[in-house]
């Protein structure tokens, strides 16, 4: 009974993390982006909630605001990208840095700031669920789940719209190949700064999310989560397929989020391992999705070798510069 | 219509790798020219369209266009705010499609080439049965696959798609890049064959550079021979429609072979 229970939790809190993979879907996946800002955003998003919420502003507005000041973080990394010329991966760590002692400062100082329970965006419903009857724990998990839950349908809605739009269209494309779109008018520029703006803007709001739910917030809660984000990606494209839907593939990073954390409390639950062993296990995962497709290949081109399977296809293109060179060739004849 | 007034372009300028591509470039081309340009391997082909398009800025020099009677200087517009007056195929077929996107979805971008891009749907269904017609003209077949990824068309599918794209929009002037020299020579000609359709429809003046050059002679009504970022001969009309693969070539040696003479000269 005990591990059902700690399963569940894992899904309400694996649905509210879902946001930070939908965001870094966006930059890794669609904008083919690199993007660490996420770490410090994540930590951005919480200290801004927190503190709003701590003023007496409505959870709900200062989750808002929380994704509405992450959008600054995505623009200023796409700022030093596009406008300074810094590298990619390089922008989004200045950023981070940067945000470290720009979080610090919004927490007055210190490198975490905590609320009531009561004070939550989850309280009103886990309070109305215990009316009905649930037990405290088992209310607390439905009402993260059911936050979690309502929040990805919002994002993936939202996004499905967006990205059919003309601007999300060129978003897409630029992802795609930058030198096309040049070619077709679009500001590549600006649908990079857009991109990633969007991005953070989520992060941060699953930052403020997050932060709710544990009551807590700091400067630690972004570590690793871009691994974390990666991870649930990569658990939800074993799902998906060539031709699936924009809004199938979103669903399919929040349940890769959702596996990812009922992973982890697996884990944890059997004391398997520490809880702070966690990161390791995240890393060796993403490293281990990534290798796959790789150690697949070598095991075929193996198999090529000792003159199992057909040729490959590639091979054929291969040949394609050498035609090319031999065209060349009648003009200097 | 398009001018290039004593165009020069230097690459890594100051540095051991200084390269000087295109040596003072001065070119005309009219509301009706179809213009093949032919030349030996960096002569500095490419780097005119790219300086005409906007993806090189050049040392110095002026590019300007006339629009409807109205001189625009392109030398400080940005290459993506110069895309609404050209349409441009590239070399590799790669380079002028979204790979991941549908066919469909590649030519609602080429549709808004020059627009402000909105929050409106990027892909009409009235525009959808648009677009399958143009298709259909090629007879490629690719109008039954308008929700395919363009990433799973061939070299040749793709050229004739980008082709579309350049011209879905009328441009003021279409660049072409060696757009056949990636393809077999039946798909070129099938390209080529489709490039002249698009041209002579709407009316669209080209540059089109060349390797092949039977087809520079072939098409068009003018002919540039480019050598060491120089425009060593400018043909058109009658001289340039009798001229012959040997005539060219001649030329050439002129050209290049001249200068081979003068090494072997400070060699001894
Ligand atoms: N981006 C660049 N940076 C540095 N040098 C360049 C660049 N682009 C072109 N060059 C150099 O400028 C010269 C002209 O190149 P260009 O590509 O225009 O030649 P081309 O006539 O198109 O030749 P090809 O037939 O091989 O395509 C070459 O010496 C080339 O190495
Ligand atoms: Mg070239």
């Amino acid at each position: 009974m005990g591990v059902i229970i700690s399963v569940y939790g894992g899904i309400g809190q694996g649905l509210l993390w879902a946001v930070l993979g939908i965001g870094v879907y966006l930059t890794f996946r669609i904008l083919d982006f690199p993007d660490l800002t996420a770490e410090g955003t994540v930590s951005l998003g919480c200290a801004v909630g927190l503190q709003f919420i701590n003023e007496d502003i409505s959870p709900l507005i200062a989750t808002l605001l929380a994704a509405l000041i992450g959008i600054f973080a995505g623009l200023c990394t796409g700022l030093l990208h596009t406008k300074l010329k810094i590298p990619a991966v390089l922008s989004g760590i200045l950023t981070m840095i940067a945000l470290y002692s720009i979080n610090i400062r919004i927490m007055n100082g210190g490198t975490s700031v905590s609320i009531q329970s009561s004070q939550s965006i989850l309280a009103p419903l886990k309070n109305a669920f215990m009316d009905m009857g649930m037990e405290r724990q088992i209310a607390t998990h439905t009402s993260t789940a059911v936050v979690g839950l309502t929040a990805c349908a919002l994002v993936i809605a939202l996004l499905y719209w967006f990205f059919g739009t003309q601007v999300g269209a060129a978003m897409r494309a630029t992802g795609s190949n930058e030198r096309m779109c040049r070619a077709q008018g679009i500001d590549t520029d600006s649908m990079k700064i857009l991109t990633l703006c969007l991005s953070n803007g989520l992060i941060a709001m699953a930052g403020a999310l997050v932060a709710q739910h544990m009551s807590y917030g700091g400067t630690n809660v972004g570590t690793g989560s871009i691994v974390m984000g990666l991870a649930a990606i990569i658990l939800g494209e074993a799902f998906m397929g060539k031709r699936s839907p924009f809004y199938v593939k979103l669903a399919l990073v929040a349940l890769g989020s959702v596996l990812y954390y009922i992973i982890i409390t697996l884990i944890i639950f059997y004391g398997l391992l520490l809880p702070t062993d966690t990161k390791l296990i995240t890393a060796a995962m993403v490293v281990l999705a990534i290798s796959l497709p790789r150690f697949r290949r070598l095991a075929r081109i193996a198999l090529d070798r000792l003159g199992f399977g057909k040729a490959d296809k590639k091979e054929k293109f291969m040949m394609e510069p050498q035609l090319r060179a031999n065209q060349k060739i009648e003009f200097k004849r | 219509m398009l001018q290039l007034d004593r165009v020069v372009k230097v690459f890594n300028e100051g540095t051991v790798n200084e390269k000087l591509a295109l040596d003072g470039v001065s070119l005309d081309v009219g509301e009706n020219d179809f213009v093949t340009v032919i030349g030996g391997n960096g002569a500095g082909k490419s780097t005119l369209l790219n300086v005409i398009c906007g993806l090189h800025a050049p040392t110095s020099g002026t590019v300007s266009l006339n629009v409807d009677g109205v001189e625009i200087n392109l030398s400080k517009m940005l290459e993506h705010k110069r895309a609404k007056y050209f349409g441009r195929v590239f070399q590799d077929p790669m380079m002028g499609t979204a790979a991941t996107m549908e066919i469909q979805e590649n030519l609602a971008l080429a549709m808004l080439r020059g627009d402000r891009r909105n929050l409106s749907r990027a892909l009409k269904k009235k525009e959808a049965s648009f677009f399958q017609e143009r298709l259909a003209q090629f007879d490629l077949g690719l109008e039954t696959r308008m929700s395919s990824k363009v990433g799973l068309l061939s070299g040749g599918q793709r050229q004739a798609l980008t082709l579309l794209m350049a011209t879905l929009r009328r441009p003021r002037l279409l660049l072409l890049d060696e757009h056949t020299a990636a393809l077999d020579p039946k798909t070129a000609a099938k390209v080529m064959e489709i490039t002249c359709e698009l041209t002579a429809e709407q009316r669209i003046p080209a540059v089109m550079i060349t390797h092949n050059m039977k087809d520079a002679i072939k098409y068009g009504n003018r002919l540039i021979m480019m050598n060491e970022g120089q425009i060593i001969y400018d043909v058109s009309g009658e001289e340039k429609s009798s001229l012959h693969v040997r005539d060219l070539l001649l030329r050439f040696e002129q050209a290049s072979g001249g200068e081979l003479a003068n090494d072997r000269l400070l060699l001894a």
